[in-house]
């Protein structure tokens, strides 16, 4: 090692006979030397179980065990959390403990049913209509168009998605559910907002998120910065169940209930509907502990369904097969 | 959990027991520590989970395929249709009488309530 050639690396100077020599007893003990190790004889008395051969009487416990960390710490730290499928990650939720009924209905029943409703036959050489004309661009007319972001359609923010053909692969299905509840009277006491974080809770399963208000509004004493509503996003199995039991308990004991609005929906496949305390009162994991909850702080709530279709019609026409009755004019 | 009243300390309003039941138990810090597996437990979780993993994908594909196949008939008998006969073609695709699925369509149930109507009511 002492002897450097020049124009060699220090690598290729770890590769020369010599030094492999006197690395070997350091580095590579573990490597050669397999031939002498024997198995270790256990004492007669200790039993060894065959399904968890670990678990010898003198040792109650592994020696070394990861301990995840109790925060995350950036993408570029050392220790990194693990999966959350893992047992010892803090995220790790067991699962399943049943399958979704409604979930199950969806794809045995549903989705074949919506593909053969909304098929439209288009023969051998059809040429879909071409809607790149809902994407414009900046004419470059000013230097200041330069780094602009893409240019949005005349009175729109962004353009519509573009109608496709139905085919196997897009067929609609529940995409995730946002309840969304906002509570002025937070402003004075924050035991609402509490109340209205605990009930979301409940009924999606999911953790509540506040939200503060951003704009000052004198009509209804709002102030910005103030926590004011709470919203909670449930996806896949939890949304299905949401679901579930909206159409199955709460919807048919709502008395004299109309129906969602047939006008209801964003006009890119999210439907939206609303329910009062009395409604958000039947939910069987709100009534099962109604004395838990101050009965005026239980709050009404925002529904908003968001589905894989790109028109409201077939976002419509899925939650109708669900079982969601619509009323008036469908738009 | 029953507060003693002593003297001035115990009468003093607390507020609503429900409103601070919610709020203890939306943010109280005490999280239990993650579990801690042997390594052979440990494998058998991860053979459970791989196993699982891989079920859910079969059964996802297959899933898939057979909306594939059904589509691939559905437009194969349509374009034998027009082909063959256009007059039941233009009936076909007119689609009259398909709208909205029946509402008395329901979530298939293993346990269906026996009074899960109530009947009686009216209109006040």
């Amino acid at each position: 090692m002492a002897l450097r050639i020049p124009g060699t690396s220090a690598l290729g100077g770890l590769l020369c006979p010599l030094a492999q020599r006197t690395l070997l007893p350091t580095c590579g003990a573990r490597l050669f030397s397999t031939t002498q190790r024997q198995a270790m004889p256990l004492p007669a008395e200790q039993k060894v179980s065959a399904s968890s051969p670990s678990k010898v009487a003198g040792r109650k416990r592994a020696r070394y065990q990861f301990r995840p960390p109790r925060f995350y710490r950036g993408p570029l730290h050392p220790i990194q959390p693990p999966s959350s499928s893992a047992p010892n990650s803090r995220e790790f939720v067991p699962e399943p403990f049943g399958a979704e009924r409604l979930q199950d209905h969806y794809y045995n029943d549903l989705a074949p049913d919506l593909l053969t409703m909304t098929y439209v036959h288009l023969p051998p050489g059809y040429k879909p209509r071409d809607f790149s004309f809902r994407h414009r661009e900046w004419d470059g007319s000013s230097e200041y168009h330069k780094n602009r972001g893409i240019r949005p359609p005349p009175g729109r923010s962004a353009p519509l998605p573009a109608p496709r053909p139905r085919t196997f692969q897009n067929v609609p299905k529940l995409t995730g559910i946002t309840l969304h509840s906002m509570v002025r009277n937070a402003m004075k006491d924050s035991a609402y907002l509490h109340a209205a974080g605990m009930v979301l809770q409940s009924i999606t399963g999911a953790r509540a998120t506040v939200h503060k208000s951003k704009m000052n509004v004198a009509a209804f004493e709002l102030r910005s910065g103030k926590a004011v509503a709470v919203t909670s996003h449930i996806k896949g199995p939890l949304a299905y169940r949401f679901m579930s039991s909206l159409v199955d308990i709460v919807l048919p004991r709502i008395k004299d209930y109309k129906g969602v609005s047939g006008s209801s929906g964003d006009r890119t496949g999210n439907i939206m509907f609303g329910f009062g305390p009395g409604a958000v009162a039947l939910f069987p994991e709100i009534e099962v502990n109604y004395d838990m909850y101050p009965p005026k702080m239980v709050p009404g709530m925002h529904v908003t369904v968001h589905t894989s279709a790109t028109n409201d019609k077939d976002a419509k026409l899925l939650l109708m097969s669900m079982g969601v009755p619509f009323y008036g004019k469908m738009r | 959990m029953a507060v003693k009243a002593k003297g001035k300390k115990g009468k003093q309003d607390k507020g609503d027991l429900r409103v601070r039941l919610i709020r203890y138990s939306l943010y109280h810090p005490l999280t239990p520590r993650p579990l801690r597996f042997g390594t052979m437990r440990m494998l058998r979780h991860w053979t459970i989970h791989r196993a699982w993993q891989i079920h859910k994908r079969n059964s996802r594909k297959e899933r898939e395929l057979e909306l594939e196949r059904q589509y691939n008939k559905i437009r194969a008998a349509c374009e034998e249709l027009r082909r063959t006969d256009p007059r039941l073609f233009r009936i076909a695709i007119a689609k009259k009488g398909v709208g909205a699925p029946p509402i008395e369509l329901r979530i298939p149930t293993d346990t269906p309530p026996k009074n899960g109507w109530n009947h009686s009511w009216k209109r006040a």
